[in-house]
């Protein structure tokens, strides 16, 4: 038994040592699961972390036409909803529906940009570095944030350069690069799988 | 790592054509080049459904007093109400009513209008059902009692003509054995059933970013996707442990050519019934509606309270815009009414009652009501559809009609007794019935099998030649079979029964 807990017990004195370890170095490719076994978060769900996250209130996320709330009404089922009142769906769909991803993008595209526009007009929780001056260097304090706020957990090198090379990607075909850029890296840690897995 | 593309549909098909073909009996459906063909021709099947169990006897095959030997104890008409026309096999019973059972409001209906300009597309086929449970009726009329590897008639004609169809297999009436997947695994992702919840709003989950407060452009969006999807991702350890789930692979699957298709034939625009408006204001945010809006609106007028109206119409535009080769649709169960007819009175203004509480099912409560308004229902759905699809050139000269079927599915039949000379009562569920199926495919203006008309009970026929025979009854998997025979769906291999006699010749 003592020697089963002594790896742990090395592996968390390790996780202590010094602060916040920052940016993690990439680490080496793990092994994949035996069992594979990632199940989708129910679309409230994913809703509720992404409000937590961007520091937003649920039914700000979101909203189809100004009216509809979009993981609550518009696309209820779509993300995995149940409605079992009204049309007696009392389980989520067994499978995604071809909606859905488009469906997800439209949701995070909306919370983050609803994000950008309360951070340009007021005080900024997310986006203030690339506000106030679009580098590098703010980019990467955005991207870091995005991670630890989004998908809880310490951003990797590998997480930070896919963020920032978003920026070159975007660079010929936008028009309001900062605007793009942020809500751009918001929606890919949003919408990735670690995001609507688990 | 080793990255996991994401395989497009074609490759799937080939994929699993390859894994499939190689079994001995394989249906022919399965091989690529027959599924490049089919889409390149396809037919259409629309699956109406008449929940709660829509009795034939009340239908087409309504039987006049005159006719049955104790009319006082079987549900049969007074001769005056039962019209018939000198070439037709079939009848429409016009009637009144003072209420809907225990619901005060009365009605009237007129079916024979329908089936005037509509009995030479109908054909009517009779069967002998295995289950009066709600669920399993409705399921096993898609399925034939798992007739065929547990696979649905929407599975089947998606499969064999939506290998190029962004949704080939859309199902609008949720919550009901008629929309209920197969049982079959190896059923290609594309072509299993897509719910849509309500048929308003779902058009606008069909394009990632038009139509929001602060729109992206197309390009845009496309940057953001391919870093997530071919950067991002791969790099994070979640995606590398769970790399090969199922449930991701799905996902991606899902990301790649469907998204592509949806999104880009704009059918966030094309498949929007909803008219700009206070309540729906496409136009503040960028999004024009469907330009066949208006004709769907007529045709089905009652779009913005009666979900039926709201599927046949969103049902229509997938057929017409290609993005469907299966749809399904029909009553809800729900009491729906017109309360703008009401006047802010309490009084329930005649046929106000859009639909029943419980559809066909409200018979329990008052059979005669229930069972004239939900075919009046299910009739005047399929005339407007007829109408709109014969309206619309496919291309070659023929029109999108001349290929559709239209199979009006529902859980079984009814009591056929009555208590004597009762004119309303409450029934129970029956096995004995028969199904409609209107459509230029099959024989029309016809009866396969026959009624009993001291009984009410329905017979068999011929599955080769259609002469009735009293004495026979036809099983759930003769009319799955017949169905998918009128389609020109591939059964061989299948070990289903060949029923030549529901196809046109």
């Amino acid at each position: 038994m003592l020697r089963s807990l002594l790896p742990i017990t090395l592996l968390a004195l390790a996780a202590c040592k010094g602060d916040d370890p920052g940016p993690a170095a990439t680490d080496p490719a793990p092994s994949t699961s035996r069992v594979q076994r990632a199940l989708p978060k129910p679309g409230e769900v994913w809703g509720r972390d992404l409000a937590t996250a961007l520091a937003l209130d649920e039914h700000e996320l979101c909203h189809e036409l100004g009216t509809a709330d979009c993981i609550r009404e518009a696309h209820r089922v779509t993300l995995g909803g149940v409605e079992a009142e009204r049309l007696g769906i009392d389980d989520p769909l067994e499978n995604a529906l071809v909606s859905a991803p488009i469906a997800i993008d439209r949701v995070a595209i909306s919370a983050c940009g609803e994000r950008f526009d309360r951070d340009k007009a007021g005080s900024p929780v997310l986006f203030g570095p690339v506000l106030d001056t679009d580098t590098p260097a703010s980019r990467q304090l955005v991207s870091e944030q995005l991670v630890r706020s989004v998908l809880a957990r310490h951003p990797t090198r590998s997480d930070l350069d896919a963020l920032e090379g978003l920026h070159a990607t975007l660079e010929p075909v936008s028009s309001d690069l900062v605007r793009d850029w942020a809500v751009g890296a918001c929606v890919v840690v949003a919408t990735s799988t670690e995001a609507l897995f688990y | 790592m080793t990255k996991r593309h994401s395989p497009s549909r074609r490759q799937f098909v080939q994929g699993l054509a390859a894994l499939t073909g190689a079994t001995a009996g394989s249906s022919a459906l399965l091989q690529p080049s027959a599924l490049a063909q089919a889409s390149a021709d396809p037919k259409f099947l629309i699956v109406l459904c008449a929940g709660g169990g829509g009795s034939i006897i009340d239908g087409p095959l309504a039987i006049r007093a005159s006719e049955c030997a104790t009319p006082d104890l079987i549900n049969t008409f007074p001769d005056e109400l039962v019209k018939g026309w000198s070439d037709s096999p079939f009848r429409a019973v016009d009637q009144s009513g003072s209420d809907l059972g225990p619901i005060p409001a009365s009605f009237s209906v007129n079916p024979s209008e329908i089936m005037e300009r509509r009995r030479h597309e109908l054909m009517v086929a009779t069967w002998t059902r295995t289950s009066v449970n709600h669920a399993i009726g409705q399921r096993r009329a898609i399925t034939g009692n798992e007739a065929w590897k547990g696979r649905t008639l929407q599975e089947m004609v998606a499969w064999q003509y939506g290998a190029e169809a962004p949704i080939p297999n859309v199902h609008l009436l949720a919550g009901y054995g008629f929309s209920e997947p197969g049982t079959d695994n190896t059923l290609p992702l594309w072509a299993r059933g897509q719910l849509v919840a309500n048929p308003a709003t779902w058009p606008l989950s069909l394009d990632g970013a038009k139509g929001l407060k602060q729109p992206m452009s197309p390009e845009v969006l496309a940057a953001i996707r391919a870093q997530r999807n071919d950067v991002f991702e791969p790099g994070t350890r979640f995606q590398q442990v769970f790399d090969g789930s199922p449930r991701l692979v799905e996902w991606s699957e899902l990301r790649g050519t469907p998204q592509e298709r949806i999104e880009g034939l704009d059918l966030i625009n094309k498949l929007m019934v909803q008219p700009d408006s206070a309540d729906f204001p496409l136009a503040d945010f960028g999004l024009d509606g469907s330009p066949t809006g208006q004709a769907v609106r007529e045709a089905f007028p009652n779009y913005h309270i009666d979900p039926l109206h709201a599927q046949a119409a969103l049902a229509f535009l997938l057929l017409k815009y290609r993005v469907s080769v299966s749809v399904t649709l029909g009553p809800t169960a729900d009491f729906i009414y017109d309360d703008s007819a009401t006047g802010g009175s309490n009084i329930l203004p005649h046929n106000s009652v859009l639909n029943p509480p419980l559809a066909f099912d409200s018979s329990h409560q008052g059979h005669r009501p229930a069972q004239a308004v939900g075919w009046e229902k299910i009739l005047r759905a399929a005339d407007g559809l007829i109408t709109l699809l014969s309206n619309e050139d496919y291309g070659d000269g023929t029109s999108l009609w001349d290929r559709t079927l239209i199979y009006v599915a529902t859980d079984f039949g009814r009591e056929k007794h009555r208590p004597p000379g009762a004119l309303d009562w409450g029934s129970g569920h029956h096995l004995n019935n028969g199904v409609m199926v209107f459509s230029p495919l099959v024989p029309g203006n016809t009866l396969r099998g026959g009624i009993d008309r001291d009984t009410g009970l329905t017979y068999g026929f011929d599955p080769s030649t259609g002469d009735p025979e009293p004495g026979r009854e036809m099983e759930e998997a003769d009319i799955f079979s017949g169905l998918l025979g009128a389609l020109g769906v591939d059964t061989s291999g299948s070990g289903l029964p060949d029923v030549p006699a529901m196809r046109k010749a």
